[in-house]
């Protein structure tokens, strides 16, 4: 049985800029994921992220994971408008293409 | 070959200058360049600034020897005397034309920015310079550096020489900021055109800013950044991107709240990628960093 784990983004990385830097937390969540743990990110002292390390950090899991589990599993934590933005963009975009070619 | 500088220098008149040090095999036109900024006598656009730098670097970059011939600079407001104060002259001869040169308070002078790694640089210098000019918190310019962090990441991926130079004005007259950034790289249409080879150079600068096209240059990079910059700095700035790259020139404006994109074919080359960013300073959206939960719901 899985517990709950929190992350905090800025305990992990220094900054959230390039793919490299989202990669660090791609792994952290793939790590506690296969632990069958659900996550929460906390975006603490971020105010908004660019579309490089969204991609690495978030939408890459789509590789590895249902959408289905990916909503069940992982949830975010103080939050601002535009990270949601960005995060429910670049999901719904990825989630459109998969379903245009399945 | 001794070059005049344009008298107005901007955007649209840097092709007449362009055309004068660079053929259209996208060559130096001469190895050695002398470029007179006596007769740059009536005005220059902020991004002026970097097109020149950019310019500069490009040509030392291909092996040309690179000359300015500036004469005296007068004590009064001229656009040597806007280059001397954006430490433009510094930045190339070594030391500013005039001894009283001094950075402007509006004016964020010329910088090289290593697109590898220029988190420092923004949270260090850039943002504290326009917090501060804004006369607002930094952590509400979260966004504005996410815009930046998208050129700059564009930069890194694309142009093969990972350093972009960068000059920054407010205007507080028209509730402005510029942030003027080029690179000398390959320029965007090279990449697109690798993929897309009957795209001229406008048609591929329109393609590059599609929401999910990507050159897949790295295999992560999914073709966002161009749509997530010009929809934060267009839609939420209230502002315009302006990007000129090869033979290809694209402006992205704000029209009743659309993003209105005018793809269109210069008459000279840019070497590398210019990119503007003009964001509106008496608007909120942007500047909005308030705490919004997050939620899945909507699925």
């Amino acid at each position: 049985m899985g517990r709950m784990v929190n992350i905090r983004v800025k305990d992990l990385v220094d900054q959230v800029y390039s793919n490299n830097d989202g990669l660090v937390i791609y792994n952290e969540l793939r790590n506690q994921l296969e632990k069958s743990n659900k996550v929460t990110v906390s975006f603490d002292e971020i105010g908004a992220l660019n579309s490089s390390f969204v991609n690495s950090a978030f939408i890459e899991l789509l590789n590895h994971y249902d959408f289905n589990f990916i909503k069940k599993n992982i949830r975010f934590a103080d939050s601002t408008k535009q990270i949601n933005d960005i995060i429910k963009s670049r999901f719904a975009f990825e989630i459109d293409k998969q379903k245009q070619y399945n | 070959m001794q070059i005049n500088l344009p008298r107005r220098l901007n955007r649209e008149t840097m092709y007449v200058l362009l055309q004068k040090v660079i053929n259209k095999d996208f060559e130096p036109i001469d190895k050695e360049v002398i470029l007179n900024f006596r007769s740059l006598t009536v005005f220059i656009e902020p991004s002026g600034v970097t097109i020149l730098s950019n310019l500069i670097n490009w040509l030392e970059h291909k092996g040309v020897s690179v000359h300015l011939y500036t004469g005296e600079l007068s004590p009064f407001e001229s656009p040597n005397k806007f280059l001397d104060d954006s430490m433009f002259f510094k930045h190339h001869l070594g030391k500013p034309l005039s001894k009283n040169a001094h950075i402007r308070e509006t004016t964020f002078p010329l910088k090289q920015v290593n697109a590898d790694s220029p988190v420092p640089w923004l949270e260090n210098e850039f943002t504290p310079w326009l917090a501060k000019q804004l006369n607002i918190n930094t952590a509400r310019l979260a966004t504005i550096q996410v815009c930046i962090e998208e050129v700059l990441n564009n930069i890194r991926d694309h142009a093969a020489e990972a350093t972009g130079c960068i000059f920054a004005q407010y205007i507080p007259r028209n509730d402005e900021i510029l942030i003027s950034i080029s690179d000398f790289g390959v320029g965007i249409p090279y990449n697109v055109q690798k993929l897309l080879p009957s795209l001229n150079d406008f048609q591929a600068l329109r393609q590059a800013v599609i929401r999910g096209f990507s050159t897949r240059s790295t295999p992560q990079n999914r073709g966002h950044g161009f749509d997530n910059l010009i929809h934060n700095v267009v839609i939420n700035g209230k502002g315009a991107v302006y990007i000129h790259s090869l033979k290809g020139m694209l402006s992205c404006t704000n029209v009743n709240d659309e993003i209105v994109y005018s793809p269109k074919s210069s008459f000279g080359i840019y070497p590398g990628t210019l990119i503007d960013l003009v964001f509106k300073t008496n608007v909120e959206d942007i500047f909005d960093i308030e705490e919004e939960d997050f939620s899945w719901d909507e699925w």
